[in-house]
């Protein structure tokens, strides 16, 4: 495959205040991102994501480093071409209805005419605010300016989507129709580059994941690469037990906990949940589930941030999965 | 087509400006007003509509391009509509030119309406136009020279600068711009003043507005050579477009925060 994104050596350096004190608000970034597939960038707040996503559209100048969109160079404007932008917490002009706002973005993107009436009915119609056309953007809620973003990224119809936070803003329903939105523009060959810090949605839908941390990339590859595969912990459910059964597997767990439909109990190893398995069956219980306790990617991350909070080089070097 | 499409966006987004409304309506009222203005005074009363006119023109005109040009430029970056401009194959130097364009239109549109004004009272009053009618025309040609000046630096400072400092410095530069245009003859005279140098700077550096205004030729009714006034309007039109350039070269290196 062919890299959509290519990012090397990225570095982006400001100068803030009055005494013009250097902020350092990314470190060398080295990324690629493949075309047809969905990337997640991951960060807390502060942690140079957007910085990298406005350096990648030409908002902000790259202090250090290259990266190239489908082959080209960023500073190159038509390398723009290929990229439909969603920024963090869209703003349009408050006085045009939402067709004139794609009508006149449009045109910034070399469309004309009734072909680019028609994308921009098409796209009002696809992120759902047909029954808002009259309406002037001033009227929007924070959503439904966020789909509007969403319509206008997708008009010129980019092979690349950068999407910044797209999910900000949006009710659960609305979040549902963005990941599938995302996933359906990946099954037509687009690629899309998103960043968020809601952890969920990278693992419902990403292929790999970029996790940033002070402006540094911590780990980065495809996403079960990334997750601890390791067994961390056995979790039973069963139901009720006698007083001295359930007495046995407390001292056996490492928490033990009465559940409304019996109880609820979890085993540092395999060994430990085996025995207790053992001893409710004996005792002529009834397992309702025994599963293994994997590392979440949330977990992941928090624990990539405590060490990177303590100095520690992250546990997993960056590898390609 | 890009600038294009950037510029009548922008004249858009003006018409919806409240400012731009209550400084237009109240340099119409003081033209017309001058009417009454003029019935209190002795001696030639066209001058006083004339003079209130074109002055009135020329306050409000200045008003209009130094607080809507900065307005029209740090609205787009202080509320990130510029994002889904700028993340579009259009160069910085294609929207720093649609702003400023569209700002001159605007310019443009406001300054025919007051000059329709003035023409209109005058008309009243005089029942004809003659013999004034050529520097009227001459002196707001001119005068939209001096008004695309104003514009240039406010775009020029709106593009780094906060609204309220870059308003400060639009202001300053454009009083420095009418004060020196008025006293360098005489500093650049006189024998025995120092700093020559530096007038002689200044002289280059700073836009001559008192040499693109003629209102005192519709006010006494003195004619007004074609040539001077293209000689004038190509020399306020092109210091605006070497401002406008520096704007573009400023903007180019502009991290969007």
């Amino acid at each position: 495959m062919a890299d959509a994104l290519r990012i090397e050596g990225l570095a982006k350096t400001y100068r803030v205040g009055f005494r013009m004190r250097l902020v350092h608000a990314l470190v060398g970034l080295d990324l690629r991102v493949e075309e047809g597939s969905i990337y997640g960038f991951v960060g807390p707040n502060g942690a140079g994501k957007s910085t990298t996503i406005k350096m990648l559209v030409g908002l902000a100048t790259p202090t250090r480093g290259t990266a190239s969109i489908f082959g080209r160079p960023i500073s190159d404007p038509r390398a723009r071409d290929a990229v439909g932008y969603l920024p963090e917490n869209p703003a349009f002009h408050d006085f045009l209805r939402p067709r004139e706002v794609l009508e006149y973005l449009g045109r910034l993107s070399g469309m004309r005419g009734g072909s680019l009436r028609r994308r921009a009915d098409e796209m009002i119609e696809l992120v759902g605010l047909d029954h808002a056309r009259d309406l002037t953007v001033r009227k929007f809620s924070k959503g439904m300016v966020q789909r509007l973003g969403l319509a206008q990224a997708l008009l010129h119809d980019p092979p690349l989507l950068v999407l910044d936070e797209p999910m900000s803003g949006l009710d659960p329903i609305g979040r549902k129709e963005v990941r599938d939105l995302v996933v359906g523009l990946r099954g037509r060959g687009k690629t899309v580059f998103f960043s968020t810090h809601i952890l969920n949605d990278v693992e419902t839908i990403c292929d790999r994941v970029g996790m940033v941390l002070r402006g540094r990339l911590v780990q980065e590859g495809a996403l079960q690469s990334l997750l601890d595969g390791s067994i961390r912990a056995m979790e039973l459910r069963c139901a009720p037990l006698p007083e001295e059964t359930a007495r046995s597997l407390r001292a056996l767990a490492s928490a033990f906990a009465d559940a409304p439909d019996g109880h609820q109990a979890t085993f540092r190893d395999v060994e430990a949940a085996n025995a207790a398995a053992q001893k409710v069956l004996a005792a002529g219980g009834r397992i309702l589930s025994l599963q293994p306790v994997r590392e979440t990617l949330e977990e992941t991350f928090v624990r990539l941030a405590a060490e990177d909070a303590r100095g520690e080089p992250p546990a997993a070097a960056a590898a390609r999965g | 087509m890009k600038t294009l499409a950037i510029a009548s966006n922008t004249f858009r987004e003006s018409l919806r400006e409240r400012l731009l409304y209550n400084l237009v309506v109240f340099a119409v009222v003081l033209i017309v007003g001058s009417l009454g203005i003029s019935l209190l005074t002795l001696g030639d009363q066209t001058r006083i509509v004339a003079d209130i006119g074109t002055g009135s023109a020329q306050i409000f005109g200045t008003l209009i391009a130094v607080f809507l040009g900065v307005a029209l430029v740090s609205r787009e970056l202080d509320r990130r509509t510029s994002y889904a401009v700028l993340a579009r194959p259009v160069s910085r130097t294609s929207f720093v030119l649609g702003k400023y364009l569209g700002l001159l239109v605007t310019l443009a549109v406001n300054l025919a309406l007051m000059a329709m004004a003035t023409s209109a009272v005058l008309l009243f009053q005089r029942g004809t136009l003659s013999g004034l009618g050529g520097a009227l025309a001459a002196a707001h040609v001119v005068m939209f020279a001096q008004l695309a000046i104003c514009a240039a630096f406010a775009v020029l400072f709106a593009c780094y600068s906060t609204p309220t400092l870059a308003i400060i410095f639009t202001l300053s530069i454009v009083a420095a711009g009418h004060v020196f245009g008025e006293v360098r003859g005489f500093w650049l005279r006189a024998p025995n003043l120092g700093m020559k140098e530096l007038v002689r700077v200044l002289d280059v550096v700073l836009p001559n507005l008192a040499l693109l205004d003629l209102k005192a030729a519709v006010t006494y009714g003195d004619a007004v050579s074609p040539g001077a006034v293209l000689l004038r309007t190509a020399y306020g039109l092109g210091y605006a477009g070497v401002v406008a350039a520096l704007a573009c070269l400023v903007f180019r290196k502009k991290d969007l925060r």
